[in-house]
């Protein structure tokens, strides 16, 4: 049942401080990540879930090849996952993957577009396809998999994202990355600056998502309001990171745990 | 004086549009810009002094050398082993280019009257009515705006106007964002290009001797987004207020653009003749003068915070 999507191959990060003279966050880590799974990463802060995460999204230098993709055997690295695979990324704050110069429905099509991109990346399809109203408005039909996504946008297509609240952002970001096929959704504490009703909303729509879609997901999470959502009826493994290594999570007990 | 501003306008407008796509959306205060101007003019100069006594061959050559010369800031700003500072590697990339402009034309000063029997602007315009050239231009302007909004909203300028202000988004899909940062400067500047070229044609000269256009183009940049700002903050709700399209802010360069023309023509025209300023040394500070009390005056209406000071130019 469990077909691995990418396997962690002995994962090492250290950073060199001035104080401590280097301090190793994660040692030799191994893990597998299985296809059409969520994967909860837990962990107390600076046990370093976000440095893991953005060395696994190419995001930090040095790009260290520790990933195999299954079915081959060399390693690779992040930027070459992201070359590889249709990954996406939903960051804590939500602004954070937001352009502040477009309008919120142009940051959308951009971030479904990107994620896309490899199908047609050639120069000249970019340059014919035009963003013009109506192309956004045949996205907006898209995006309203997600009925809270749909009450959001309603009579806003063109505000800017700062208009929007940091739960409806979330959910929005989600309906986006979403609308597309994705292989690889990387969370890192997406509902991290949410209230509990927003957390519960979040990881519902999540739940509504995947019913259609299937998705393996990767999160780091520090609540558990995601064990009340509707998620936990997903298979769904807990991992969490113990003395430096990437460890399951055995301590809960749910009916759908992988 | 109106006369004056509306035939010096087009040029500035569009180098501002040029240095608007760098400034705001790659977050990059391109100072190769004014290498890239007077570069324009020089391959006109070049393209008549071999032989070609026809403006249009140096039409398509001055983006396209524009573009090379923009590339190779991008490259020294972006590359992993120089990674250059933004104005530094603008500066040396135009005080390169400077002495490459006077290789390819050999004197400072090359007028086009000597070619006038073959350059096309000549035979249309000369023995027409005052007004029809500046109009013409004008026609010009809105050609390279509309295609210049068309080009950004198309998934590709999307990525531009995103690898200035988040590069991540672009990384963590496999793409890389200095690629995009370069494109946008290869752009910008070939626009550039193509308004230094329109200067030595409206002119009738390729003059290398006026330095410093970046400042009369980062100037129009910041009048036009001001007043821009002003009018929304004075003609819009709060409540109701929405992202400008890019048709809008690219609006904004070209309003700037002209009211810049306007004031500096009135300076000249006006103020000299009523003070006793001589108009040559004085001019810039009376310019700066004036430009600072415009934007005092606005403040006072506007009464908001405006784009300059939010986006940290």
């Amino acid at each position: 049942m469990c077909v691995p999507l990418i396997s962690i191959d002995r994962l090492t990060i250290s950073y060199e401080c001035p104080t401590v003279q280097e301090a190793v966050i994660l040692d030799s880590a191994s893990c597998e990540i299985f296809k059409c799974v969520i994967h909860f990463l837990q962990g107390p802060n600076g046990s370093g879930k976000t440095s893991f995460f953005k060395t696994l999204l190419g995001l930090q230098s040095p790009d260290l090849k520790f990933i195999k993709v299954a079915g081959c055997e060399t390693r690779i690295s992040g930027r070459q996952l992201a070359c590889q695979l249709k990954v996406s990324y939903i960051p804590q704050i939500p602004g954070e993957a937001l352009v502040p110069d477009l309008s919120i429905m142009e940051n959308l099509y951009l971030r479904s577009v990107l994620i896309s991109s490899r199908d047609y990346g050639h120069v000249f399809k970019w340059l014919m396809k035009t963003s013009t109203r109506k192309q956004i408005r045949g996205f907006a039909e898209r995006l309203t998999a997600i009925s809270q996504a749909q009450k959001i946008l309603k009579g806003r297509h063109r505000d800017p994202y700062q208009s929007f609240s940091g739960g409806e952002l979330q959910i929005l970001n989600l309906a986006a990355v979403m609308s597309v096929d994705v292989d690889l959704l990387v969370m890192d504490e997406p509902t991290g600056k949410l209230d509990k009703k927003n957390k519960i909303a979040f990881w519902n729509s999540l739940a509504e998502l995947l019913e259609t879609k299937k998705v393996t997901v990767l999160s780091t999470t520090h609540e558990e309001s995601f064990l009340q959502s509707r998620v936990v009826s997903y298979p769904y493994r807990l991992l969490k990171i113990d003395n430096k290594k990437i460890v399951l999570d055995g301590s809960y007990d749910g009916s759908n745990q992988v | 004086m109106l006369y004056s501003a509306l035939s010096e306008f087009p040029i500035l407008a569009i180098a501002s549009i040029g240095f608007y796509i760098s400034l705001r959306f790659l977050q990059f205060p391109d100072l190769t810009v004014d290498a890239s101007f007077m570069l324009g003019m020089s391959v006109l100069g070049l393209s008549l002094k071999n032989g070609y006594h026809n403006e249009m061959s140096a039409l398509i050559m001055a983006p396209i050398v524009g573009a090379i010369v923009g590339m190779i800031t991008g490259f020294l700003h972006t590359s992993r082993h120089l990674s250059i500072n933004k104005f530094l590697s603008g500066m040396l990339v135009a005080f390169a280019t400077y002495s490459v402009c006077f290789r390819m034309c050999g004197q400072a000063d090359l007028s086009l009257y000597e070619y006038r029997s073959g350059l096309f602007l000549f035979q249309i315009f000369d023995g027409m009515p005052f007004l029809v050239e500046p109009l013409a231009l004008t026609i010009l302007v809105i050609m390279v705006w509309f295609s210049t909004q068309r080009l950004l909203n198309t998934p590709y300028g999307l990525a531009i106007r995103t690898a200035g202000h988040r590069p991540d988004i672009l990384r963590v899909s496999g793409l890389n964002p200095n690629s995009f940062v370069v494109l946008g400067l290869a752009f910008s500047n070939a626009i550039v290009a193509v308004a230094g070229w329109l200067n030595a044609v409206v002119n009738r000269n390729v003059s290398l001797k006026n330095f410093g256009i970046v400042i009369n183009v980062l100037a129009a940049c910041l009048i036009g987004d001001f007043i821009l700002h002003v009018v929304t903050s004075l003609f819009v709700k709060r409540r109701r207020r929405q992202t400008q399209s890019i048709f809008i802010i690219l609006l904004s360069p070209i309003i700037g653009a002209f009211v810049y023309s306007l004031i500096k023509s009135f300076v000249i025209k006006v103020l000299s003749g009523q003070l006793t300023i001589t108009v040559t040394t004085d001019l810039q500070l009376v310019i700066a003068l004036c430009i600072v009390l415009a934007i005092l005056a606005g403040k006072q209406i506007g009464r908001g915070d405006i784009l300059m000071d939010k986006e940290g130019i």
